[in-house]
């Protein structure tokens, strides 16, 4: 596939207008570290890479918002906030690949999402091309800002099809002074969902509560014989830290869960990358579950009872449970995601998605994306007046 | 109610017998003068009869009404409280309009997957009353918390003190179910957050009721904080509290709530609700931080520190939690009190970059010199949402006309500072005329292809927010009083 690199927004706008008028199907392109995410692509076309899109438009750093091009990488973009003590705290995998641009347009969040919010928290501005190469934005530069229809929702996981993604102003959070990981060893799904209630509504605020199942976690568990850990992390000043991991150690004691302890500095950060890093992570099939809360511990334990040797990781306070399996489940992809998985995860207001499989050509709607919420026709429709001919990104996402 | 003696509304009588039949005709009002209360909502100037008002119960009965009106080609939007400040829920064209306040059941409250479903009729507050004593609460608190109801809120994406924080409205809202402008329920995500799709939730939030009607929302339930600090900062001069403003967010520290008050607006505030507050001096800040009780006194002590280095007279702490309601009451009723100061008022909702808000007081004062109005200033200063507050004589047509000027050129000092012509308020039909201002022809263009999905006859609620339709046809000329924000 042939791969161009407009170095302006107006050269990428240009290139969509000449791919429109040749009905050229187009593959937008940032760090390349997700293509797997989404069906695959069945017809040729130009990949449009936002590589040479990089450039810090406004950084007003006492606002706590930045203007960039989207294609800047998360770890150009996580150095230059750390020299100012600011962050975006969204854990993308890959950082030193994956860019803004293509985080946005796959909405990925990781395990702080539980205290600090999702892209779509942190996204106040947006420009993106369509599919007929017209320029525009939504939004703006300021923190709060009503006027008009709101772009940046509509983008935001929208995975290139209704626009490229050129520019977006995202609001800043400071960096906590310190941050601590509590970590707790559990037996038994009831114990789990104990502890999961209570840190719902603790008063210590965690930034993130993650379950782990497998053996690639058992270095951070305190009792390696025991099937899950649970790992808590709070971020804050040094007295509502040392405050929080004495009050989680002794209310997760009360909830069954006994013997938390307190993760070295070293161990809490490969923890967390390793947490990070594992939605990206090589498994034969890695498959996300994402429902309310309350249904983690049903779909982590029919996952563990269809194959006691896969790995989970969880942001279980928001209902995200990702599986890898280093085997292909005997049901295959569609019995594992639409008879056994599926029906679960409706219960649970949830659905299944396919983040890698080994035959991605097999893939179908229902296998990647599970049920859509929202009417088929209002999509398309949606889709018809971004991208009429249907260029961005074709074959890939929900519309059918 | 029933009087068909002043039966003036000019729908085809088969639509009107129609809407009676769907809803019974306790539930539709044709009387002219009984429609006349919703010829506009907080935003008086502008003024639009509806032809008939229906007041549906259940999303059915929303669903037969919209595919009525497609029938006989008729207009139609919803209302809630119709306490919207841009005219968002003005009937142009007339045409039907559905208020949904009799939908008022909080139909769900979960508290451990955090989320509630309300109807769109439920009050703001209800929710949190409803939440007392378990510990969560309903995060956006927008000041007519009192009357304006959750689908309103949906509609115009609305802020609030405390959305400094903790986000504003879309943040809060999980999914939507609602009624296309062809008449068809549909839903868009739900309790869970990560729904499959486009995030087409999101984009009905601050749409102003142009997209769909919204009948039942799920919303987010925020956990309350142990603990908080309310403190009010004392200044002499207004300058010194915008350069604390400025000082306390650039320093990294997100408070709860940044608010200001200048003093005349200060002295109304003391006449309505006898605070207390310090009547000689020029500007008060009210600053809350609220999270872990242990690092509470730290940070109280961190935004003193920095309020004294900028130059306040004194910091004084809420000693009470009712000291604090009362100080809170006292902030949210404010323009309620500015009724006592002229008699009429009109105020703006720009936003600018938070530091530089002590550039934007100075500007507007000088506005506000150079047109010869007096103008008083309450802020949501923390994230740069200003609401200068002009009072003038509705009698004398000069000051209308300066009124206009006057505001006119604020929010184009706030989009020449890189902000927005609204925070919280919307477009409506007050602003849509900036809307050329702050998006290109492509923007909009690319704004009207988005409604047109949704609502290709444009049949609901036309010609709000986007300038491109046709023109409004009502001529702005009058401002009067408004109770706002």
């Amino acid at each position: 596939m042939q791969s161009l690199q407009p170095g302006t927004v107006e050269e990428l706008a240009g290139l969509v207008e000449q791919a429109y008028e040749q009905s050229v199907p187009m593959y937008p392109l940032g760090g390349q570290t997700a293509l797997h995410y989404g069906l695959p692509a069945k017809t040729d076309g130009w990949g449009i890479s936002t590589e040479k899109l990089n450039r810090v438009i406004d950084f007003p750093v006492k606002d706590l918002t930045l203007t960039v091009e989207t294609g800047i990488t998360i770890q150009a973009l996580a150095d230059m906030l750390a020299n100012e003590g600011l962050m975006l705290p969204l854990d993308v995998p890959q950082q030193s690949q994956a860019t803004l641009g293509g985080v946005i347009a796959t909405n990925c969040n990781g395990p702080r999402r539980f205290g600090y919010g999702t892209v779509r928290d942190y996204v106040i501005g947006i420009q993106a091309v369509n599919g007929k190469g017209q320029l525009f934005h939504g939004g703006g530069r300021v923190v709060k800002n009503v006027a008009g229809y709101d772009f940046c929702k509509l983008l935001t996981g929208s995975m290139g099809t209704l626009g490229i993604i050129s520019q977006a102003t995202v609001k800043l959070k400071p960096v906590p002074e310190e941050a601590v990981t509590v970590a707790v060893s559990l037996d038994d799904g009831a114990t789990v969902e104990n502890c999961i209630a209570m840190l719902m509504e603790s008063p210590t605020v965690p930034v993130a509560v993650e379950l782990l199942y497998g053996a690639r976690w058992s270095e951070y568990a305190g009792d390696p014989n025991r099937r899950y850990t649970l790992a808590v992390q709070l971020a804050g000043t040094e007295s509502e830290i040392t405050w929080g991991q004495q009050r989680l150690a002794d209310d997760l004691k009360a909830c069954g869960a006994p013997g938390a302890f307190a993760l070295s500095s070293e161990a809490h950060v490969a923890l967390w990358q390793q947490i990070q890093e594992f939605p990206a992570a090589e498994h034969e099939l890695t498959i996300q579950v994402k429902t309310v809360s309350s249904g983690a511990v049903p779909v982590i334990e029919k996952c563990t009872e269809t194959d006691p040797q896969c790995t989970i990781q969880s942001d279980i306070g928001n209902g995200v449970v990702t599986v890898g399996f280093e085997e292909m489940p005997e049901t295959g992809i569609s019995g594992l995601v639409v008879s056994q998985l599926g029906p679960l995860a409706t219960v649970y207001h949830g659905h299944v998605e396919t983040l890698r499989c080994p035959a991605p050509e097999d893939l179908t709607l229902g296998t990647m994306w599970g049920q859509l919420s929202g009417p088929q026709w209002l999509h398309n429709r949606v889709k018809e007046q971004f991208d009429p001919r249907g260029l961005l990104n074709p074959g890939r996402f929900v519309y059918q | 109610m029933h009087g068909s003696a002043d039966l003036e509304s000019t729908l085809p009588v088969a639509l009107i017998h129609e809407l009676q039949q769907i809803i019974g005709v306790d539930g539709v009002l044709t009387a002219h003068s009984d429609r006349m209360v919703y010829e506009c909502d907080g935003f008086t100037i502008e003024k639009s009869c509806p032809d008939v008002v229906v007041f549906p119960t259940t999303t059915d009965q929303i669903a037969a009404v919209i595919q009525a009106c497609n029938r006989f080609e008729t207009p139609f939007l919803p209302r809630g409280a119709g306490t919207s400040l841009a005219g968002g829920t003005l009937p142009i064209g007339g045409g039907v309009m559905l208020v949904l306040t009799r939908m008022t059941n909080i139909e769900e409250i979960n508290l451990r997957d955090r989320y509630a479903v309300v109807q769109p009729g439920v009050v703001n507050i209800r929710l949190t009353q409803a939440l007392a004593g378990t510990g969560y609460h309903y995060a956006p608190d927008p000041s007519s918390q009192g009357a304006c109801t959750i689908g309103g809120n949906v509609a115009t994406n609305s802020g609030g003190p405390h959305t400094l924080k903790y986000g504003v409205t879309v943040n809060h809202v999980l999914g939507v179910e609602a009624v296309s402008s062809e008449g068809e329920v549909f839903r868009l995500g739900g309790p869970n957050a990560d729904p499959a799709g486009l995030d087409l939730a999101g984009v009905m939030v601050g749409s102003e009721g142009t997209l769909a009607v919204v009948t039942r929302v799920w919303v987010r339930l925020t956990r309350n904080p142990e603990g908080v600090r309310t403190m009010l900062g004392v200044f002499d001069s207004v300058d010194d509290a915008t350069n604390a403003i400025s000082a306390i967010i650039g320093a990294g520290i997100i408070p709860a709530a940044l608010e200001m008050v200048d003093h005349d607006i200060m002295v109304a505030l003391e006449e309505a609700f006898q605070f207390g507050f310090p009547l000689d001096a020029e500007a008060i800040l009210i600053i809350e931080v609220d999270g872990i009780e242990a690092g509470l006194d730290a940070q109280r002590d961190q935004i003193i520190d920095i309020c004294e280095e900028a130059g306040a007279r004194e910091v004084q702490q809420a000693e009470n939690e009712q000291h604090r309601q009362q100080l809170w009451k006292a902030r949210k009723q404010a323009f309620g009190a500015i009724g006592r100061l002229a008699s009429s008022l009109v105020t703006q909702d720009g936003v600018v970059p938070r530091t530089q808000i002590p550039q934007m007081y100075q500007k507007i004062m000088e506005i506000g010199e150079k047109y010869d109005i007096r103008i008083v200033n309450v802020f949501h200063a923390g994230d740069g949402n200003i609401h200068p507050v002009m009072l003038f004589d509705e009698r004398d047509p000069s000051q209308i006309e300066r009124v206009l000027a006057a505001g006119g050129e604020i929010l184009q000092a706030c989009l020449d500072a890189g902000g927005s012509v609204t925070g919280e308020h919307g477009i409506g039909v007050e602003k849509i005329q900036f809307m050329k201002q702050m998006f290109s022809e492509n923007d909009l263009d690319v704004m009207a292809s988005l409604r047109s999905a949704f609502n290709p006859n444009n049949r609901l609620s036309p010609d709000k927010m986007l300038p491109t339709a046709g023109a409004c046809g009502v001529e702005r000329h009058a401002p009067s009083k408004m109770v706002a924000q």
